[in-house]
C-alpha cells in the first residue's frame, strides 16, 4: 500500500500556495493590483486560489495541482459523478479521509450503494484504514418507500452538516433535485465539513450548485480517469489519469502499460485564456480515454 | 360556573351584564349566546402544579400559595438573578416558559413573597386614556414600600371585608397601616396584621416549599380529539416543560421515557389500548427543545388508529447530568454533546439499526467479518488490530451475485480477467455456514476491479442446486 503523502497531521492546509503556472502574457498593472487586493479574485485562465478558504489535502500530487486552492474544498459541496459504483471512488478519497481522521474528525457514509466492508475500512490509521470510532454508516430504513428513503437520507445529511460534528460527509444521492443540493451547499458553507455528494453520471447535464464537479470513471491498471466539469479555474478538456492508492501488489493485466501515459500532451498549454463558456459538458470520459489508451 | 354560579366572565359576557355570583338562569335570561363552561378545579390544580414543576428550572425554591383562589406560584430567585442574566431577563424567561405551557402569567416581584404576590395580582385597568399597566416590580425595599402603600384594599379580601375598611376611610394599604394596631387587631383579628407585616418585611414568613415528586409520571387531557402528530406534540409540550423543570430539580437528565397516547375508550365498541411512544437518548438531556425534536421524529412514525384524548409522560431511567459551563473558546465539531444530540435525532427517525459503527470480527468469511453495530453499543472488545487481511474490497454485496460463465470465464456486464492467484477461504464448518471458496481479484475491460469467487464443483452449493461439474462464479465485492 502506498503511504499517503501527508506529513503533518494538521487538519486543513490553509493558504495553500497557488500552483505556479506561468501566465502567457504579463497581466496589466491594474489587474495585478486588483488580484493583490482581493485574494478571492482569480483570472479565468488561472486556478482559483479559493481565497482564504480552507481545503483538505487530497494526498495525490497530480490531483492537488489541478484543484483550486490545492485540495478538496472544506465547507463546500464537491460533486463526484460516477459512471459506475465501486469504480475506486473511496480509494480516491481515502488519503483525505485519513487526514481528517488523524485530526480527530468524524466521517460519515450516508446511503452507500453497497455494504461498506468494516474490515477493510476500519482499523489503524497507519495501515491505511480509518479509526472505527470515528466512522459512521447511516442507511435508510428498509421498509420505507423510495421517496421517503430519499428524503430521510437528505435529512440525515442536512442534520450532520448542521451539527458540524463531522469532518467529512459522503452522501450518495442518486435522485436528488438541484434544490436539495443547494440546501446542502448552503449548510456546508456554515461549517468546515468536507462534503462529497456522489451521483450517477446521468445527472451531468442538470445544473448543480457544487463548487467542484468531477466525473470519475475507472481505467484498466488501477487508474482513475477524472474529468473536471466545474472548477474555479481554466477549462481542462482532457481527463486526468490518476494511479489510485492501494492494491500495489496486485499484478497488472498483461498488455496494460505499467506507467500511465501522460494524459495531457506536452504541446498544449494548460492555461486556456479567458475561456469561460464551455457550452455543453464533455462527454463521459470512459470511452474517450479508453480509445486514447488503446 | 361553579355551584351554578358565575365565577368568571370574559369581556363580551361582562359587557352583556354577566357578573360574579349570577345564577345560571340569570345568565340565560340575559342572552342565550353566552357559552357556559363548568369550572374544573382538578384541571386548575394540575395546571398550577405543572407551572410549579416547570419553574423548578429557574430555582429550587418554588412554593404554591396555599390560598385556595389565588392560583399563585412564588419563587425565591435571590440566587438565580445572576445566572439568568438579571431581573428583567429572568422575568422574560419565566413569561416565555409559562406561555409555552399554554397559559398566561402576571409577574410581580418584590422583596417579600406576600408583597410580590399582591403586586402580581393587580389587574390591568381600563381608563378612558387606554389600558393602564400597574407597576408590579420592585427590587429595592423603599420602592417596594411605595408600591405596596398604593395598593387598593381589595387585595385583602381573603382576610377581612374590604368594604368595612373602605367604610372607615381606608382605600389603600398605606392608609390601613396608619390605623392603630391594637384597635385594628381587636376589631378584625390578628390575621390581617400578620399578613401586612409579612408583606412589608417586618415579620418573617415561612413557606411550605413545593417538592418535586420522587418519580415523574404526569398525564393531561387534550383539549379535543386529536389525530395528528402536530397536535399531540403541541399538547405534549406542557409535559416536556414540566419534565425539564423536574429534571433540573433532580440535577438529572432523562435517558428513557415513554409518552402514552391515551385513546378514547370504547370507540366503535372496542376498548382501544393506549399507544406507547418510547423515547431513548444516548446521552442524558433535559433540554425541552431537544426532547421535543426527538418526539417529533417519533410521532411522525406513529400511526394513529384512534383519536388521542389524553397524554401521559413517564420517566423510566435517568442519569445525573450537570449542565456544561460555557467555554470561552468553543471548539466546533468537537463537542460531544452536539454529536450525542445528532445521533439521538438520527436514531429517532431512522431506527437503531440504521445508524452504525464498524465492529469488524476476526473471521475469514468476509460476510461474517463485516459487522456493524448500532451507535451507543460499546464494542465488547477492541477490533482485531492484527495482520492486515491480504486485500479486501471496500464494498461488499449484500448477497453474492451469481455470474454467468462464458468460455469458462465469469461475466459481469463484460468478461472478467483474473489478476491474482486464488485465495482459498474454507471456513465455517463448525457453525453451519460452510464456505469453500476461491477468491480472485478480477478486472473488467473498462477497469472496474471486482472481487469474485468460485465454488468448487462437487460440493453442496449455496442453494442446493446441482452444479453439473462446473465452477460456479459469484461477485462478492467491488474495490471502490
Amino acid at each position: 500500500m502506498i503511504p499517503a503523502p501527508h506529513g503533518q497531521p494538521s487538519l486543513l492546509a490553509e493558504d495553500h500556495a497557488p500552483p505556479s503556472l506561468p501566465p502567457a502574457e504579463p497581466p496589466r498593472e491594474s489587474v495585478r493590483e486588483l488580484e493583490q487586493r482581493y485574494p478571492g479574485l482569480w483570472r479565468a485562465g488561472q486556478l482559483g486560489r479559493a481565497g482564504r478558504l480552507p481545503v483538505c489535502p487530497t494526498g495525490y500530487d497530480a490531483l492537488t495541482a489541478e484543484l483550486p486552492g490545492g485540495g478538496w474544498p472544506a465547507g463546500a459541496v464537491t460533486e463526484l459523478l460516477l459512471t459506475q459504483d465501486g469504480a475506486g471512488e473511496l480509494r480516491l478519497l481515502m488519503p483525505a479521509l485519513r487526514t481528517l481522521a488523524a485530526g480527530g474528525r468524524r466521517i460519515a457514509l450516508v446511503n452507500p450503494p453497497y455494504l461498506p466492508n468494516a474490515g477493510a475500512l476500519a482499523g489503524a490509521l497507519d495501515d491505511g484504514r480509518l479509526p472505527a470510532r470515528q466512522l459512521y454508516w447511516v442507511r435508510p430504513p428498509v421498509a420505507a418507500t423510495m421517496a421517503s428513503q430519499r428524503t430521510d437520507m437528505l435529512w440525515a445529511a442536512e442534520q450532520m452538516l448542521r451539527s458540524q460534528a463531522f469532518g467529512a460527509v459522503l452522501v450518495w444521492l442518486a435522485g436528488a433535485r438541484p434544490e436539495a443540493l443547494r440546501r446542502l451547499q448552503v449548510l456546508a458553507q456554515a461549517g468546515d465539513t468536507v462534503v462529497w455528494v456522489l451521483r450517477p453520471m446521468r445527472v451531468l447535464h442538470d445544473s448543480s450548485p457544487a463548487v467542484l464537479r468531477l466525473a470519475l470513471s475507472p481505467q484498466p491498471g488501477n487508474l482513475m480517469s477524472i474529468v473536471f466539469h466545474k472548477r474555479r479555474g481554466p477549462v481542462r478538456d482532457t481527463p486526468l489519469l490518476l494511479p489510485l492508492e492501494g492494491m500495489a501488489h496486485v499484478p497488472r493485466r498483461t498488455g496494460v502499460p505499467a506507467v500511465p501515459t501522460p494524459a495531457v500532451p506536452a504541446g498544449i498549454d494548460p492555461i486556456a485564456h479567458d475561456v469561460l463558456d464551455r457550452g455543453t459538458s464533455a462527454a463521459p470520459a470512459a470511452g474517450r480515454a479508453a480509445t486514447e489508451l488503446a | 360556573m361553579a355551584h351554578e354560579r358565575v365565577v368568571l366572565a370574559n369581556g363580551p359576557a361582562a359587557a352583556l351584564g354577566v357578573c360574579y355570583g349570577m345564577r345560571r338562569g340569570g345568565v340565560q335570561a340575559l342572552s342565550a349566546d353566552v357559552v357556559q363552561l363548568e369550572r374544573d378545579p382538578a384541571a386548575e390544580t394540575d395546571l398550577v402544579t405543572s407551572v410549579a414543576l416547570t419553574l423548578l428550572h429557574f430555582t429550587p425554591a418554588v412554593t404554591i400559595d396555599p390560598e385556595p383562589e389565588s392560583a399563585t406560584v412564588m419563587l425565591d430567585v435571590t440566587a438565580s438573578l445572576r445566572l439568568f442574566g438579571g431581573h428583567r431577563a429572568l422575568c422574560r424567561a419565566i413569561r416565555t416558559r409559562v406561555r409555552q405551557l399554554g397559559t398566561f402569567v402576571q409577574i410581580g416581584s418584590g422583596t417579600t413573597a406576600q408583597g410580590a404576590a399582591w403586586l402580581a395580582r393587580q389587574p390591568l385597568r381600563k381608563t378612558p386614556r387606554g389600558i393602564v399597566r400597574p407597576a408590579r416590580r420592585a427590587v429595592q425595599a423603599p420602592r417596594m414600600v411605595r408600591l405596596l402603600d398604593r395598593l387598593p384594599v381589595s387585595c385583602l379580601q381573603a382576610y377581612t371585608d374590604p368594604d368595612w375598611l373602605e367604610g372607615v376611610g381606608c382605600h389603600t394599604l398605606g392608609q390601613v397601616r396608619q390605623l392603630p394596631r391594637a384597635g385594628l387587631s381587636r376589631r378584625i383579628g390578628t390575621e390581617l396584621l400578620a399578613r401586612l407585616d409579612q408583606a412589608y418585611g417586618k415579620a418573617p414568613s415561612g413557606f411550605a416549599w413545593f417538592e418535586a415528586p420522587p418519580a415523574f409520571a404526569q398525564r393531561m387531557e387534550l383539549p379535543g380529539r386529536i389525530e395528528s402528530a402536530e397536535g399531540v406534540l403541541a399538547g405534549a409540550q406542557r409535559l416536556l416543560l414540566a419534565l425539564s423543570g423536574w429534571l433540573a430539580a433532580q440535577q438529572a437528565g432523562v435517558t428513557r421515557c415513554v409518552l402514552m397516547l391515551e385513546h378514547e375508550r370504547y370507540r366503535l365498541g372496542e376498548d382501544t389500548e393506549s399507544t406507547p411512544v418510547p423515547l431513548a437518548l444516548a446521552q442524558p438531556s433535559r433540554d425541552p427543545v431537544h426532547l421535543s425534536k426527538l418526539l417529533r421524529e417519533k410521532l411522525d412514525k406513529v400511526r394513529f388508529h384512534a383519536p388521542v384524548g389524553g397524554l401521559g409522560l413517564r420517566v423510566e431511567t435517568m442519569e445525573t447530568c450537570v449542565p456544561q459551563s460555557d467555554s470561552l473558546f468553543p471548539e466546533p465539531g468537537a463537542e460531544p454533546a452536539e454529536l450525542g444530540r445528532l445521533l439521538d435525532m438520527l436514531v429517532a427517525r431512522l431506527g437503531r439499526d440504521n445508524v452504525l459503527q464498524p465492529q469488524p470480527l476476526p473471521d475469514h468469511r468476509p460476510e461474517r467479518a463485516n459487522q456493524w453495530c448500532p451507535v451507543g453499543e460499546t464494542p465488547t472488545r477492541a477490533p482485531a488490530a492484527g495482520a492486515l487481511p491480504p486485500e479486501r474490497p471496500l464494498w461488499l454485496l449484500e448477497a453474492p451475485q451469481p455470474l454467468r460463465v462464458e468460455r469458462h470465464r465469469p461475466v459481469y456486464q463484460g468478461p472478467l480477467v483474473m489478476l491474482t492467484r486464488p485465495e482459498r477461504i474454507e471456513a465455517g464448518w463448525w457453525d453451519g455456514g460452510l464456505a469453500t471458496r476461491d477468491y480472485f481479484i478480477a478486472e473488467r475491460a473498462d477497469g472496474l476491479r471486482c472481487w469474485v469467487y468460485r465454488e468448487r464443483p462437487g460440493r453442496p452449493t449455496r442453494d442446493g442446486q446441482e452444479d453439473g461439474g462446473e465452477y460456479r462464479w459469484f461477485l462478492h465485492g467491488l474495490f471502490a
